[in-house]
C-alpha cells in the first residue's frame, strides 16, 4: 500500500488526526523554546553538519581508529554488512553465553534489522524496556515515530492493553498509574535478564566509547545488570572526537523533546569486571548510500525526530502511513536509497514547505532531496499513471500562456457555477478530505494590472 | 567477511569532505554558575536538598547504600552483595558526583572505584552530592574537563528517570530512580 492509501485509514478518524497533530506540534513548540535559549544555535548547526560531513568523507579511517580504541578498551568489535549478518552475530553471542532472556532498549537499527522477530523465531525471549517500545511490542506493531514510538496511541488504549497483559485495574487510564504498572512489570524482566542490547547515539573514534542517551534509565538498567552487553551501531553514528559530543549532546535532546539534555547520557568505554561488551558496526546499505552524491548527506541524521514533529504531512497522516522503518521527511529520503521503486511514493508525501530543513540540527537539505527524488523517480518512469498524466497536462498548460489564461477563466467560472458533485468526484483525488477554495472573480494578472499600473 | 567488504567499499568510492572544524563555545569566566545550575536542576525535576533532609530521608528508608564521603549516614555494607541482581529492592543510594553543568543541571558520575555500575539507576531514590566549586558552564566545558579524565563508564544524570510515552504526559519515575536529590556542598 502507498502512503496516500495508508494515510486514508488514519485520517478517517478526524478527531484522532487533530489530537495527533496537536501532540506533535506541542513537541515542536518545546523544541523552539529550548533552541531559543542557545544563542549560538545556528553556529552549532553549521559545525555539527561539518563534523558529520567530514566524518562520512573519512569514514574508513575513523572506523579503523574506533575499532582499535574499542578493542584496547577490552570490547569485542564485530562488523555486519547487512541485517542478516547483524542478527547472526547477535545470535552467536547469545548462544555462546547460553542466554535465553534479553532486555533491549530503544534502537531504530535493530528495528531496521528485524532483530526481535529473528530472535523470537529462535526461541529467545526479547523484552523492549522503553515504555513506548514495550507498548508497541505488546500490540505487535512497529514504532510510528523514532523518538516517541507510541505517539499514535491513546491512554485508554494503553489502559486496555495493560489490563489484558499486566492485569492493571479496570477503568484507570492515568498515565502515572499505567507507567507504574509498566515499571513493576519491567523490573521483573530486568532482574531475570541475561543479556542487554542497546542502540548507539554516538560512537567516538578517538576513545572507542559508545554513548547512549535515554530518559527512562532502561538502557542502563539492562547494561549494568547483564553480564553480556551488545551495542548495535550504524556506521554513520561515528564522530571523531570526544570534544564533538559537546556539540551533539547539546543539540540532540533540545531538537527531540525540548529538554536541554536527556536524563541519562551514558558513556560506555570498558566492560565491567566479569562481563563482556560487544559493539556491532552495521552497514546494511549505508556504504551504498554514501556513493549517491545527491543523497549522501541524509547519513548525517542524528535521529532527533524534529523533522517529523514539524512536518504537516507526518502530523496528519501518522508514522504508520510511511511503509519504512524511519517515517517522516528523513525516512522519505532514506527509503528510496534502499529501493527506489518500492518507495517511489514517499518523496511525494510532502508539501515541500521546507520546515524539516529549518529544524534539522545537522542541516540536512531534506526538502531539496525530496524534490530531487521526485525528478529521479519521474525520469525512471516511477510516477503513478494519474500523476504522470496530470503533470504532462500541467506542463503543456504552463508552457502556453494564452491557453493558460483561457483555462484560468473557464476554471474560475466553472468552480463557481458547476454543481459540487461534478468537481468533487472520485477522479479528483485532490478533493478527498478537502474542499476547493472559492475562486476569485478575476485572475491575479488582471488584479495586478488594475492595482499596480 | 563483513569487515573486509565494508572497508573495501569505502575505499573504492572515495569523496572529498570538509575539514574537521575547530570551535570553542566554552563559557570561560561564566558567572552565577550556582544559580544557573540550581535553576536547570529544578527544570529537570531534581530537588536541591540540605544535609538535614538527606539524613532524614535515610532514616525513613530501610535499604540504604551510602557511598558518599561528604555525608555521614549509616547504610548497608555493600560487600554483602555478590551480584548486581541482589540490588533490585534498594530504597536509597547516596553517592558523590564529579561535577555539575549549569546549562542543563546534569551531573557527571563515573563508575571507577565503586562496585556495581547499576547503583545510580536501580534504587527507588537517589541523592548525589557535589561540591559547589565543581560546576562548569556548558557541555563544552564539561567535555574539556573529561578530556583529562580516565573512566570505564560514566554518565551525565539530569533529574530523576522520566517518560512521556503515554500521550505526552510527563511521569517522573520510569525505570530508574523516582526522585533525585542534589546536595550542594
Ligand atoms: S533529518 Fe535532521 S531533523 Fe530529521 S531526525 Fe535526522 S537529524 Fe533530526
Amino acid at each position: 500500500m502507498t502512503h496516500p492509501e495508508k494515510a486514508e485509514a488514519f485520517i478517517k478518524n478526524s478527531e484522532r488526526v487533530d489530537w495527533h497533530d496537536a501532540a506533535l506540534w506541542h513537541v515542536r513548540n518545546k523544541r523552539d523554546k529550548a533552541v531559543d535559549g542557545v544563542p549560538e544555535w545556528e553556529e552549532l548547526r553549521n559545525i555539527a553538519s561539518q563534523i558529520k560531513a567530514h566524518t562520512l568523507a573519512n569514514l574508513r579511517s575513523y572506523l579503523i581508529d574506533f575499532e582499535q580504541n574499542a578493542m584496547a578498551n577490552g570490547v569485542e568489535v564485530h562488523w555486519a554488512k547487512d541485517a542478516t549478518s547483524h542478527n547472526r552475530i547477535v545470535q552467536e553471542i547469545l548462544e555462546r553465553n547460553n542466554v535465553k532472556k534479553i532486555v533491549k532498549s530503544k534502537s531504530m537499527l535493530t528495528e531496521e534489522c528485524g532483530l526481535n522477530h529473528f530472535l523470537e523465531e529462535r526461541d529467545f525471549e526479547v523484552t523492549d524496556t522503553d515504555l513506548g517500545e514495550r507498548i508497541i511490542q505488546m500490540r505487535q506493531e512497529p514504532p510510528s515515530h523514532i523518538v516517541l514510538p507510541a505517539i499514535h496511541i491513546k491512554k485508554e488504549e494503553v489502559g486496555d492493553l495493560f489490563r489484558k497483559e499486566l492485569h492493571a485495574e479496570p477503568g484507570n487510564n492515568e498515565p502515572s498509574y499505567l507507567t507504574l504498572q509498566a515499571r513493576i512489570h519491567l523490573r521483573k524482566k530486568f532482574m531475570e535478564c541475561q543479556a542487554a542490547i542497546t542502540g548507539v547515539n554516538f560512537g567516538i573514534a578517538e576513545t572507542g566509547e559508545v554513548v547512549v542517551c535515554t530518559n527512562e534509565g532502561n538502557a542502563d538498567m539492562g547494561v549494568h545488570l547483564a553480564p553480556v552487553q551488545i551495542h548495535s551501531m550504524g556506521l554513520e553514528k561515528l564522530i571523531p572526537r570526544q570534544k564533538d559530543l559537546g556539540v551533539f549532546v547539546r543539540m540532540l535532546a533540545r531538537s527531540a523533546t525540548g529538554q536541554p539534555i536527556t536524563v541519562y547520557t551514558s558513556q560506555h568505554k570498558k566492560p565491567a569486571k566479569g562481563t563482556e561488551k560487544h559493539i556491532i558496526l552495521v552497514d546494511n546499505g549505508r556504504t551504498n548510500r554514501l556513493t549517491m552524491e545527491k543523497y549522501r548527506s541524509a547519513l548525517q541524521c542524528i535521529r532527533c525526530g524534529a523533522c517529523m514533529n514539524t512536518c504537516p504531512i507526518y502530523r496528519r497522516s501518522g508514522g504508520h502511513s510511511y511503509h519504512f522503518t524511519i517515517p517522516g521527511p528523513i525516512g522519505s529520503i532514506l527509503a528510496p536509497t534502499t529501493d527506489m521503486k518500492a518507495h517511489s511514493d514517499l518523496p511525494f508525501a510532502s508539501t515541500l514547505c521546507g520546515s524539516c530543513g529549518d529544524v534539522c540540527p545537522v542541516k540536512i537539505d531534506i526538502p531539496n532531496q525530496l524534490y530531487r527524488w521526485r525528478q529521479d523517480i519521474a525520469e525512471a518512469g516511477g510516477l503513478s499513471d494519474g500523476k504522470r498524466k496530470s503533470m504532462k497536462a500541467m506542463s503543456t498548460l504552463l508552457a502556453r500562456p494564452r491557453l493558460y489564461r483561457n483555462f484560468g477563466r473557464v476554471m474560475r467560472l466553472g468552480l463557481r457555477i458547476l454543481p459540487k458533485s461534478l468537481i468533487t468526484n472520485r477522479y479528483n483525488v485532490w478533493t478527498k478530505g478537502r474542499d476547493l477554495p472559492t475562486p476569485p472573480k478575476q485572475s491575479f494578472k488582471k488584479w495586478y494590472e488594475k492595482n499596480h499600473q | 567477511m563483513s569487515r573486509k567488504d565494508i572497508l573495501k567499499s569505502l575505499e573504492e568510492a572515495p569523496f572529498a569532505g570538509p575539514e574537521l572544524p575547530d570551535y570553542d563555545f566554552r563559557q570561560a569566566g561564566a558567572t552565577d554558575l550556582l544559580g544557573r545550575f540550581t535553576a536547570s536542576a529544578k527544570v529537570s525535576a531534581a530537588q536541591i536538598v540540605h544535609r538535614q533532609e538527606v539524613i532524614a530521608l535515610a532514616g525513613k528508608w530501610e535499604k540504604v547504600i551510602n557511598l558518599s564521603s561528604e555525608i555521614a549516614v549509616k547504610g548497608m555494607d555493600l560487600s554483602q552483595f555478590q551480584s548486581p541482581y541482589e540490588l533490585g529492592d534498594l530504597d536509597l543510594v547516596i553517592l558523590d558526583g564529579e561535577f555539575g553543568v549549569a546549562e542543563n543541571g546534569a551531573i557527571w558520575v563515573a563508575s571507577d572505584g565503586r562496585p556495581f555500575r547499576v547503583l545510580p539507576f536501580i534504587a527507588e531514590h537517589l541523592v548525589i552530592c557535589i561540591k559547589k566549586e565543581n560546576l562548569v558552564g556548558n557541555m563544552h566545558d564539561a567535555y574539556a574537563k573529561l578530556e583529562r579524565e580516565k573512566y570505564s563508564f560514566g554518565v551525565f544524570i539530569a533529574g530523576p528517570s522520566k517518560t512521556a510515552d503515554i500521550e505526552q504526559s510527563l511521569v517522573i519515575g520510569a525505570q530508574g530512580p523516582r526522585s533525585l536529590g542534589i546536595l550542594l556542598i
